[in-house]
């Protein structure tokens, strides 16, 4: 395999994963159900989903770091494997379309409403579209380049809503029940911390293998601290009242925010970051789709699958919800559990393989 | 049957080279002469000379206006003509001492092919026959008229080295040889084009190289199928990577000193006859800003000024199109003041932001080629009538806001603050895709051709190197000449840390 | 090296051309039906179906 990819790459890939789907969705999808604790669920869902990646890192050690779909094969034998292979590249499909929805979403209700959906979500697959075609090696190269300036942007952005905020919006702290709490961490636990075990199918391409259960779960820690800050900080800014009423909070308060008379808008750095997040998560999502369908068709290149790949996420994207309250609860509701249910199989097939492989 | 032709075949050029007489070297001077006169069809400045001596006889054949006539005389005829005086005839002296009496300064060999001699001949060397030997004595004293060295026009700068390349290869090879006096510099030479037989020098430094670099360069050269070359820039093109890409991957410059820089990182430089723009391979997006005179001056100053040649290539490539997408898209993100003003300007002017960007942006460039291709002498009407009908004329009559006049000169000007032509071209076609996505989808079309853009530029690679090393992939170690230039000590000091403890 | 300026083209296995058709079939499958307006793979609505219940046994509402 001539696919070769850093230690670096890698982390940022993860990294951008966890951090830019959720930035702007987390403090909403948390506070609803925990008011002014959603910081804590999203505390309690980074430990949950550090551990269950811990869990499946570790597996993936035991296993010496195959690919996925052909762990899946070994594991569960050759019928049951590709079963669960097709399950994981729909997955996969069924995670892009939802991102470029929700990419869509944000671009008609926050930044230029009355606009067309259709052409962010056909531009956005392009590229997607694009980038796969170069292969995954160029989204790896691609990450590494843009991370550092997106980092800066996320960074700058939280620096500056630091102004307007108050402590006073977060206390009492555990004034909620904690099955309040919980719930918040339940929205938060599948997307993004469940979903990243997507990323596990890159694993095998990762040039040097040692400590990399501590780079894949040091990305995960600092994308998901990333968003534990954000949440206290939305909170601290507009109060769990306000926020839970905003699909997009964390660019609401951006938008608020004025540096200086000239500057008075500056929620664009972190639309033009999360747009670039999320760009990376779907192709992520899409990449390892491809590869799927080329493990699964055994073939050496995935090309030829872009497009009717790319067709059908843009199809999916917009058949999957008729409206964003129906995508929002969704998210909110069953979501984790639906990937729950798939990282539960792989992990058990990925025990059965380790028993088969001791016996 | 195939393979019985091709012995025959083989068999019958084996016996051709035995018997036949065509491609020999006659031991008749005047037979050598004849031949050669008819197989050029007999040109106006092709020369023969014979003196004879006795019954010995010579002959010297070269084309005029490509050597040095005056020393001609003096270092091939009169030593020849003494020698005969002393001892009468050549028969007494062998080929060594036969070459030592010709006091050519340059080198000098001899060939049994005839068809070789007339290709030296036509590259400006004198041949000499002599009766009685079945081989020709060549020796290259090449001069022809030629520019001077003077300063490149096209990569100038405050301090640095004055001399630029010229059209003339041996002069070229002279300026790199005399910046790398080190035993391992090479040059490799080639012979490219069918009809033109341009030659060229593949040059690099033995064991400081890239190697693959070195053997991709030969193997591309070598595979190169054209009938003709003039420029490196059509060779340059013969020779990219395929697959389409506006970018430039191989560099091109004037200058030696950049040439010799790049050939001490261990890249591979192409220099051609006839023309004084020299490529250098692998070459990667970053060496594009980086410009001779960074490592000339201060490092915090060269610093700053690569920092703006990096805003000012965004800036020609972008300023537009963020004029359009925010005007068309994006108005809450300009400040309110500065709205009301620009709100004000376009009212009135009949087209949307888009096609006022793109007629003014069009408007430029025509200005631009105008500029270059007109005499001389009409310059300035050309200037008079682009600043003042195109700037203050258009927008008094209100075909086009005030705002739009700026935002397109700083563009243009942002477009000349590049050290590579090349690499501002790319910005140039660029702008007008960019413009498009920006009327489209607004800032959002912007990211999106930004994240297409760096995909591409991603999968770039020159020669088999990629295009946006030491960004992706990133290596840490490089960056110290990439965004930055750091103190040329930084190394050193490194160095001595290291070796100290 | 050698084949800098060519691509090799690859013949399909019978796999491959297998696994192509299904791709295209369902992409066009699904395009059609929601172009015309039925939700021709209904996955959210069985998704509700299977975890909506267990999610109001968890937390209730």
């Amino acid at each position: 395999m001539n696919l070769q990819v850093s230690r670096f790459q890698f982390f940022s890939i993860v990294l951008n994963f966890i951090i830019y789907s959720s930035i702007l969705m987390a403090p909403g999808i948390t506070v609803i159900n925990a008011k002014q604790d959603g910081w804590l669920s999203m505390l309690l869902a980074l430990g949950v989903g550090l551990a269950a990646n811990f869990l499946y890192l570790m597996l993936f050690k035991k296993h010496g770091y195959p690919s996925l779909f052909e762990l899946m094969d070994r594991s569960a034998g050759k019928w049951i494997g590709t079963a669960l292979n097709i399950v994981i590249v729909f997955y996969a499909l069924h995670l892009t379309a939802m991102v470029v929805r929700n990419l869509s979403n944000f671009m008609i209700t926050d930044v230029s409403p009355y606009s067309s959906p259709y052409i962010y979500q056909i531009l956005i697959l392009l590229v997607v579209a694009y980038t796969s075609y170069h292969g995954v090696k160029n989204l790896f190269l691609i990450s590494e380049l843009f991370t550092p300036f997106i980092s800066l942007f996320v960074i700058g952005s939280l620096i500056v809503i630091i102004k307007h905020f108050k402590i006073i919006e977060l206390k009492p702290f555990f004034y909620n029940p904690p099955s309040a709490i919980l719930e918040g961490a339940y929205s938060t636990l599948g997307f993004p911390f469940i979903e990243i075990m997507l990323a596990g199918a890159f694993l095998t391409y990762v040039k040097r293998k040692d400590k990399l259960v501590s780079i894949a779960l040091s990305a995960i820690a600092i994308g998901g601290a990333v968003l534990v800050i954000t949440v206290i900080l939305v909170i601290g800014n507009d109060s769990a009242y306000i926020v839970a009423r905003e699909s997009y909070p964390t660019y609401s308060v951006m938008r608020d925010v004025s540096l200086t008379t000239t500057f008075k808008r500056v929620e664009i750095i972190i639309g033009i970051a999360w747009i670039i997040g999320l760009f990376f998560k779907i192709s992520t999502c899409f990449c390892v789709a491809m590869m799927g369908i080329k493990h699964l068709s055994k073939s050496k290149t995935f090309r030829g699958y872009i497009v009717p790949c790319a067709i059908l996420v843009w199809a999916m994207s917009n058949g999957l919800h008729k409206t964003f309250i129906d995508f929002t609860n969704f998210v909110s509701m069953d979501w984790t559990l639906y990937w729950f249910t798939l990282y539960s199989f792989v992990i058990i097939t990925m025990l059965i393989g380790l028993a088969r492989k001791r016996a | 049957m195939k393979i019985y032709r091709n012995k025959n075949k083989q068999a019958k050029e084996k016996s051709a080279g035995k018997h036949l007489d065509k491609d020999a070297i006659s031991p008749e001077v005047d037979e050598n002469i004849e031949t050669i006169k008819q197989r050029l069809g007999d040109p106006f400045d092709f020369m023969a000379r014979s003196y004879s001596y006795g019954k010995d006889r010579f002959a010297l054949c070269y084309i005029d206006g490509m050597v040095s006539k005056d020393d001609l005389e003096r270092t091939i005829v009169y030593p020849l003509m003494d020698w005969l005086r002393e001892n009468d005839s050549f028969d007494t002296i062998g080929d060594r001492d036969f070459r030592q009496h010709i006091q050519i300064p340059t080198k000098m060999k001899e060939t049994t092919s005839l068809s070789s001699t007339m290709d030296d001949l036509l590259r400006g060397n004198i041949v000499l026959f002599v009766q009685g030997r079945r081989q020709a004595f060549i020796a290259s004293d090449q001069e022809w008229a030629t520019r001077a060295i003077s300063e490149p026009e096209s990569q100038t700068l405050i301090r640095g080295p004055r001399e630029g390349f010229v059209e003339t290869l041996s002069i070229n090879a002279t300026l790199i040889r005399r910046r790398i006096t080190n035993p391992a510099l090479r040059f490799k030479s080639f012979v490219i084009g069918k009809v033109t037989k341009t030659q060229i020098l593949v040059t690099y430094i033995e064991g400081y190289v890239n190697e693959n670099a070195l053997k991709e360069v030969i193997n591309r050269i070598e595979s190169v199928d054209t009938l003709e070359v003039y420029e490196t820039g059509m060779l340059e093109e013969l020779m990219e990577e395929k697959g389409y890409s506006p970018f430039p991957t191989i560099q091109s410059t004037e200058r030696p000193d950049v040439v010799c820089s790049a050939l001490t990182e261990g890249k591979v430089s192409i220099l051609m006859e006839g023309t004084p723009f020299v490529l250098i391979a692998p070459t990667t997006f970053m060496s594009f800003f980086q410009a001779a005179e960074d490592y000339y001056t201060r490092f915090d100053l060269s610093t700053f000024i690569r920092m703006i040649r990096f805003i000012s290539f965004w800036i020609s490539l972008a300023l537009p199109a963020t004029y359009v997408a925010l005007t068309t898209f994006h108005q809450e993100l300009i400040p309110t003041n500065l709205l009301v003003s620009l709100a004000a300007q376009r009212e009135g002017i009949p087209f949307p932001a888009l096609i006022e960007a793109l007629v003014m942006e069009g408007v430029f460039e025509i200005l631009r080629e105008a500029g270059i291709r007109m005499p001389r002498q009409i310059g300035p009407a050309v200037s008079i009538v682009g600043a003042i009908v195109i700037g203050e004329a258009a927008v008094a009559a209100g075909l086009v806001s005030p705002a739009i006049v700026i935002v397109v000169s700083l563009t243009a000007i942002a477009s000349f603050a590049n050290p590579y032509y090349s690499i501002s071209g790319s910005a140039r076609l660029l702008r007008f895709i960019l413009m498009l996505f920006a009327a489209s989808a607004g800032i959002f079309g912007m990211i999106v051709f930004t994240l297409a853009l760096f995909i591409h530029l991603v999968s770039l690679k020159s020669l088999g190197q990629p295009f946006l090393s030491p960004l992706a992939p990133l290596s840490v170690k490089k960056q110290k000449d990439a965004f930055f230039r750091f103190p040329l000590w930084w190394e050193d000091r490194k160095k001595k840390k290291k070796v100290g403890g | 090296m050698q084949d800098w300026k060519t691509t090799m083209k690859a013949n399909k296995t019978t796999r491959e051309k297998i696994v192509l058709a299904i791709v295209w079939g369902f992409s066009l499958y699904y395009i059609i039906g929601y172009l015309a307006g039925i939700d021709p793979f209904p996955i959210t609505v069985w998704l509700k179906a299977i975890y909506g219940p267990i999610y109001h046994t968890l937390f209730g509402g």
